[in-house]
């Protein structure tokens, strides 16, 4: 429905009372002229009536002597009346008269009476009857009617403009002030209705206090409102500021893992290209996706979600093209909100730069500067880890002729010569297995899960081998060492400790050693020492 | 006192007068049976100008008896009679009963006229002269 257009007040009222007047006249004149015409019809009926009462007399003694010239004279004379239309006299035995005034026909009622004798009363010896004029009834009813409407008229809009001056002094016009005040007034002005003059003491008067009171508690409301939200915006700007700026990213997520809200901190620590304030439906993702071990990062979630306390773990980003790993660290606590929704509150750090000196740090820690291969307790660690593994193989190994390379070229020739020793045993080996420098020019291979005594046979081989091949020191020196290999195995001993591995294939090896160096020892299957040397080309002897 | 014993003598005089009894007279060859109140009436204001026979109807007034007549007949003051009478002869067309100076003048017309209509005291009735009408109570 379309708004009405609007109409004031005052020209409302005008218009009703001008139409209520108006018909109230028509109705008056109505009924004014259907009274009229009543009362008009009555008036004539008791006209002719005392027009026969009047000529009676005469009419009894022209019908008793029926002498019709006093007849015909006072039909004449009733004729004469305005009043009278036709008039019939007759008498019994004599005349007959019958005269109207014109031809027009008439059907008004007669009225007729009889005409008794003038010596016995009961005895009727004529009639008279009077028809009246037709419009006589109709013009004088006509005529009241027009004197009444004009004092109707006179009258009625006389009220009218009496109600109408009160109504738009005392009404309509202040009502017309309050109005146009009230719907100049934009909130917060200071505008007031001004005093109505003629209404201080009734209700519209009471209406403009009211309102004016209503005003300024409203302003006073509005005013506190603003002043309210004003500081709201400001607590929020700083908080929102702080949010933001943090140097964690922060986020938010349903329990089933979806993103529902993070700051900038976070987007740019999972180098997202858009601000995840506020996700729509279709734009949610999970964030574990980010994770590269997300399996292990819903097991945080639903730890997280059982004990309700706060959990954290540090996680590796999925990796980004031309990007080196990135670390993070991760809190997720639950929270229920207001409305009893539970949402996992979740803080990133990224630890990249602690992850990565700490990771060097445990990098010094295992292995040997020197040679870059892993120190004794890492080795040892590797083993223990191992353990469950069925075979394990030591391989215990001493340079030959190092000590006298070292004095002869220096400990920088002998730096070197370890360096090309731990490439070289490092290149014999499965990725699997490990290589160790024990100390000094003492290093042990632990092959894993090792099986086949041939395949032992060779790799052992292929260290003596190789280690006995010259090594290039610079342009001037090449030198020449030997290697002394003893092997022991955990085959059938569960449980066998590193230090009793190491006693073993040390043992093995000092069996080399004193039987002329460069090749290796180990046992067979009756316990017994084999020994194989380079010179004899590792054939038993 | 006195004036009122007076006056009702003068009454009682003038009633005893009025109360004589008066007979309708008419002709003796007018051969007409004895009529009503009515018909006399009719006769004598101007109603009805024949007797039954055809014979043209002369009412005639005794001028000493008139008014004691007319009050027997219609009940009505002479006056009345008087003016009824006036009224008609304006328009011309009738005449009131000719008046005679007594019932000695009436009696004489009413041998003489055939129609004669007319009425005396009954102590001057002579039915060998004239034939009584109708005779009041």
């Amino acid at each position: 429905m379309t708004p009405k257009p609007f109409k004031s007040i005052n020209h409302k009222l005008l218009n009703y009372v001008s139409w209520s007047a108006f018909v109230l006249l028509l109705l008056a004149a109505l009924l004014s002229f259907f009274i009229q015409y009543e009362r008009s019809k009555i008036n004539t009926l008791s006209m002719l009536n005392q027009l026969l009462d009047t000529v009676e007399d005469t009419v009894e003694v022209a019908a008793y002597s029926k002498n019709e010239q006093i007849a015909r004279d006072v039909l004449k004379g009733l004729l004469k009346n305005d009043i009278v239309h036709k008039v019939i006299i007759s008498s019994k035995e004599g005349f007959n008269l019958d005269q109207s005034k014109n031809n027009k026909s008439n059907t008004a009622q007669l009225l007729s009476r009889p005409i008794y004798s003038l010596f016995d009363t009961e005895e009727v010896i004529g009639h008279i009857a009077i028809q009246p004029s037709a419009l006589y009834s109709l013009t004088e009813a006509k005529y009241d009617t027009v004197s009444n409407i004009i004092s109707s008229f006179f009258l009625i809009g006389f009220t009218a403009l009496v109600i109408l001056w009160v109504m738009q002094k005392y009404i309509s016009r202040p009502l017309t002030t309050v109005s146009n005040t009230l719907n100049k007034i934009k909130l917060g002005e200071k505008f007031r209705i001004s005093p109505l003059k003629n209404n201080t003491n009734d209700e519209l008067g009471r209406l403009r206090t009211d309102i004016n009171s209503l005003l300024t508690v409203l302003d006073d409301e509005f005013n506190n409102e603003h002043k309210l939200r004003e500081d709201i915006e400001q607590m929020e700007q700083k908080l929102r500021h702080m949010y933001n700026s943090s140097s964690a990213g922060l986020f938010l997520l349903d329990l089933e893992g979806y993103l529902l809200t993070s700051n900038a901190t976070f987007s740019s620590i999972l180098h997202l290209p858009v601000d995840n304030k506020d996700l729509t439906e279709q734009q949610r993702f999970i964030f574990s996706s980010f994770i590269k071990d997300s399996e292990k990062f819903d097991l945080l979630l639903n730890k997280a979600i059982d004990s309700g306390e706060l959990e954290s773990e540090d996680f590796v980003l999925a990796e980004q093209k031309n990007a080196p790993p990135v670390w993070v660290h991760c809190l997720i606590s639950k929270i229920t909100d207001r409305s009893g929704q539970i949402h996992l509150e979740g803080v990133l750090f990224d630890v990249t730069s602690r992850v990565e000196a700490e990771m060097a740090t445990q990098h010094e820690a295992e292995h040997d500067p020197l040679t870059g291969l892993l120190r004794r307790q890492a080795a040892q660690a590797f083993f223990e880890k191992a353990a469950g593994f069925n075979s394990c193989f030591f391989l215990m190994m001493d340079l030959d002729g190092f000590k006298q390379a070292n004095d002869t070229y220096g400990h920088v020739a002998g730096d070197k010569v370890l360096q090309i020793t731990a490439d070289r045993l490092s290149l014999c080996i499965r990725s699997t297995d490990v290589v160790c420098r024990l100390g000094g020019d003492e290093f042990i291979i632990i092959l894993f899960n090792m099986n086949a005594q041939q395949k032992i046979d060779s790799i052992a081989e292929k260290v003596v081998s190789s280690i006995q091949e010259p090594m290039v020191i610079d342009e001037n020196t090449t030198i020449n060492v030997g290697i002394s290999v003893g092997i022991s195995n955990s085959i059938g001993k569960e449980g066998k400790s590193f230090e009793n591995m190491i006693k073993e294939a040390d043992e093995a090896m000092y069996e080399v050693k004193r039987n002329g160096k460069n090749g290796y020892c180990i046992k067979n299957k009756n316990n017994e020492m084999i020994l194989k040397l380079a010179k004899d080309d590792f054939q038993s002897t | 006192m006195l004036k009122n014993i007076i006056i009702l003598l003068l009454i009682s005089v003038f009633s005893s007068q009025l109360h004589a009894e008066i007979i309708v007279i008419g002709n003796l060859e007018n051969n007409i049976p004895t009529m009503t109140k009515k018909k006399v009436q009719e006769f004598f204001m101007g109603r009805t100008r024949f007797f039954s026979n055809g014979v043209r109807a002369v009412p005639i007034d005794a001028s000493d008896l008139r008014k004691g007549f007319y009050q027997k007949l219609t009940h009505r003051p002479i006056e009345q009679i008087n003016a009824y009478w006036a009224r008609l002869t304006f328009s011309g067309h009738s005449t009131p009963p000719s008046k005679m100076p007594d019932q000695q003048a009436v009696i004489i017309a009413v041998k003489k006229g055939k129609g004669a209509i007319s009425y005396i005291n009954r102590d001057k009735m002579n039915e060998s002269q004239v034939k009584p009408l109708y005779i009041f109570e």
